[in-house]
């Protein structure tokens, strides 16, 4: 060692040992000094991959809330059909069905005949269980988990007796653990059977109608009051004109509380608990807690047993408007969301090229200086690729929570304004949403990284430590 | 003894303690030449070069004279495009890209002009920086550099922090991190004033005491004189050299 440096060292202080956890020396680190060194154009691209995640779960979250309620309106339709009565098989969280329709009424007997048979062919008595119709089977949304209850009469015809018309729609959607999940219309009707039947006969769903064209006074009152035994406060109501029929409302004579039925659906059942003889039903459900049982054979079998129920399969309503319409909505939905993610990829993937590009060019000498020292073309590749990676994922992470916060936000402004008629779920998190948009922010940060990285890469040390300074 | 050299194309895990080979470097009727559009650039004619191993050595000449070229041919970041470049008993024009790049890692340590500092990384990091991809990068060693060069207080430092001295003595540092057996210098004075560039010069001479081989490329006359071989280049043609 020289003189001077010897002096150097014997007249230098020790400042204490680096640690090493405090320091870059990994390649990732590298990649942070790197990322560090360029606030500015680093976090304009952590900004706009940011930006673009948000987008990316706000549209996808919209998206999968709108395909939600277009699938509801769909199945609506397709209950709506006339082509009913039908039979099929439903298969819930809850347990499998069989809903079997007769074209005239099931007794009571009947239904224990049914339930008889189904046990019989299940080999337990504990596995099969028949109901009439109720809400438990009929109020459901097959692969969904949500289901029909009714919650309040809200008003009732004195003169009618309970049974007759509903103001509003009675009827909420409950997730399949109770959680709320939805609120309908304000300003639309669910007529009780025997109304229906008398002056709405040939009323089809979305129709719009006038409770009270006669001056007749209609009051709202609490049914669960009357059913507790209590006094029944009437409130008067002023108008009901300019209602929209959206289905009807009948007793299920399973629990004896009220179901609420989509209308058309049901049109030819509602004489249940009309017949001179007692309470009949024309449908019934068997519901099946057999672990694996043969769903399709016990329904065969049922249908056998029932003469009178004259059809098998559950008819879609392909030539109904409405079915075309629910479906020309969930295709354009899709196709909305593909071409916003595709857009978004794009974009993402020249913004992450852009700033890539912009790095090794300005590092020409650097990365000729990395080559020399003797880190290999792959290497170099890395460090591109690794960086672009970095600043993609810093963007993912705070897209995530931007995002998240705004879709649940305007998905739950969405769902507040009944008036946009869009029905929609509450703001949460979708996991193949999530997954997705890491994959896309990967995807675009190698694919944007590519070109950039072939060619650190590719230069020659040589000439790359003769670039410029 | 001269510093022991690891192969290129078939590494070996160390070698410190061999012998190593008698010439660190012998070039045999080196031609380099470039194409410029449609003009051919002979930077190097016919060069014949001899260098034993743990010895200092400048090559001088003028700006433009292929100093930089012969350097670059050297250290495995060219190949001839005639001629036999043999370093360390290793034809280099033989191996391929992926083993020159091994070559350089293992055997040449580099120091540039203008330092070629990482000026985001402090020092410590800077010398670990041909390292990087290690599992286990040597802290410990790193650190024991930066006390050879006289920066040992100065680890935590960014290069915008060092004069311009201290970045040279830093770059020769991070040039000794893998413990090559060869230094290749490019005008490592040429930007500092004459005391601090007599510091530099002092450092390489160190390393020769330590085995290890020296080459300098500069076009000062008074640098290249402190060589124990001094090698002149003129318009690529290797005019003289004086022991």
């Amino acid at each position: 060692m020289s003189r001077r440096n010897r002096r150097i060292l014997e007249e230098t202080p020790d400042p204490g040992r680096p640690d090493k956890d405090e320091l870059s020396l990994k390649a990732y680190g590298y990649i942070l000094a790197n990322a560090r060194a360029n606030p500015l154009r680093t976090g304009a691209t952590i900004t706009a991959v940011a930006v673009a995640v948000t987008f990316l779960i706000v549209v996808g979250s919209i998206s999968v809330g709108l395909e939600g309620a277009t699938q509801r309106e769909l199945l609506d339709y397709t209950l709506g059909t006339p082509e009913l009565p039908i039979s099929d098989f439903f298969q819930t969280e809850e347990g499998d069905f069989v809903g079997l329709f007769a074209t005239t009424l099931f007794d009571p007997d009947e239904v224990v005949d049914i339930q008889y048979a189904a046990r019989q062919f299940l080999g337990s008595a504990e596995d099969a269980t028949a109901y009439p119709y109720s809400e438990r089977v009929l109020g459901r949304i097959p692969f969904t988990g949500l289901s029909y209850h009714v919650e309040r009469l809200i008003a009732l015809d004195p003169g009618q007796g309970v049974t007759t018309p509903y103001t509003k729609y009675h009827t909420y959607l409950q997730l399949a653990n109770g959680q709320h999940l939805e609120d309908l219309n304000a300003g639309e009707v669910v007529l009780g059977n025997q109304l229906w039947k008398d002056r709405y006969p040939d009323a089809l769903p979305g129709a719009i109608i006038d409770l009270a064209p006669d001056g007749e006074t209609w009051f709202d009152a609490a049914v669960e009051d009357l059913r507790a035994g209590g006094d029944l406060s009437l409130t008067r109501l002023p108008s009901l004109g300019g209602l929209r029929l959206v289905g009807i409302l009948d007793r299920d004579l399973s629990t004896d509380r009220n179901a609420y039925v989509p209308l058309g659906y049901f049109a030819d059942l509602t004489g249940a608990g009309s017949t001179e003889d007692g309470p009949r039903s024309e449908a019934i459900s068997v519901e099946v807690d057999a672990e694996g049982a043969d769903m399709e054979a016990l329904t065969e079998r049922l249908l056998d047993g029932t003469d009178r129920v004259t059809s098998f399969f559950l008819t879609s309503a392909t030539d109904t408007e409405g079915t075309k319409l629910a479906e020309a909505l969930s295709s354009a939905i899709y196709s909305w969301l593909v071409l916003a993610v595709g857009v978004i990829l794009v974009g993402m993937v020249l913004g992450i090229a852009n700033t890539s590009s912009l790095t090794v060019s300005q590092r020409v000498r650097e990365i000729g200086t990395l080559r020399a020292l003797g880190l290999s073309r792959d290497q170099v590749r890395k460090l591109v690729q690794w960086e672009a990676l970095f600043i993609g994922m810093m963007g993912w992470v705070i897209g995530f929570f931007a995002g998240t916060i705004l879709a649940s936000s305007v998905l739950n402004v969405l769902y507040e304004a009944e008036e946009l008629g869009l029905v929609l779920a509450p703001g949460r998190i979708v996991p193949f949403i999530v997954v997705g948009s890491v994959l896309a922010v990967i995807v675009a940060a190698f694919v944007g990284a590519e070109i950039p990285a072939r060619k650190a890469s590719s230069m020659s040390p040589m000439e790359a430590l003769s670039a410029p300074l | 003894m001269s510093k022991g050299v690891r192969g290129g194309s078939a590494p070996r895990d160390t070698l410190d303690g061999d012998d190593g080979p008698e010439n660190m470097v012998a070039l045999r009727k080196v031609n380099r030449v470039f194409e410029m559009g449609s003009r051919e650039v002979h930077a190097l004619k016919d060069v014949n070069m001899t260098l034993p191993a743990g010895r200092l050595a400048t090559i001088q000449g003028p700006s433009g004279s292929g100093k930089t070229t012969l350097l670059n041919l050297i250290g495995a970041m060219d190949v001839p495009s005639s001629g036999s470049v043999m370093v360390a008993d290793q034809e280099l024009g033989r191996l391929t890209d992926e083993a020159l790049t091994d070559f350089r890692r293992r055997n040449v340590g580099f120091v540039f002009q203008f330092f070629n500092l990482i000026p985001s990384l402090n020092a410590v990091e800077n010398v670990l920086v041909p390292v990087m991809f290690e599992a286990e990068p040597p802290l410990d060693r790193a650190v024991e550099l930066l006390g050879k060069v006289g920066l040992k207080d100065r680890w935590d430092h960014r290069p915008a922090q060092l004069s311009g001295g201290e970045r040279q003595r830093l770059a020769v540092a991070r040039a000794l991190i893998n413990d090559p057996a060869m230094v290749l210098a490019d005008e490592p004075t040429g930007n500092l004033d004459h005391q601090t560039g007599e510091g530099i010069l002092n450092l390489f001479t160190d390393l020769v005491r330590e085995g290890r081989t020296v080459i300098l490329v500069t076009h000062d006359v008074e640098v290249a004189s402190k060589g124990e071989i001094v090698y002149m280049l003129r318009d690529g043609v290797m005019s003289e050299q004086k022991e």
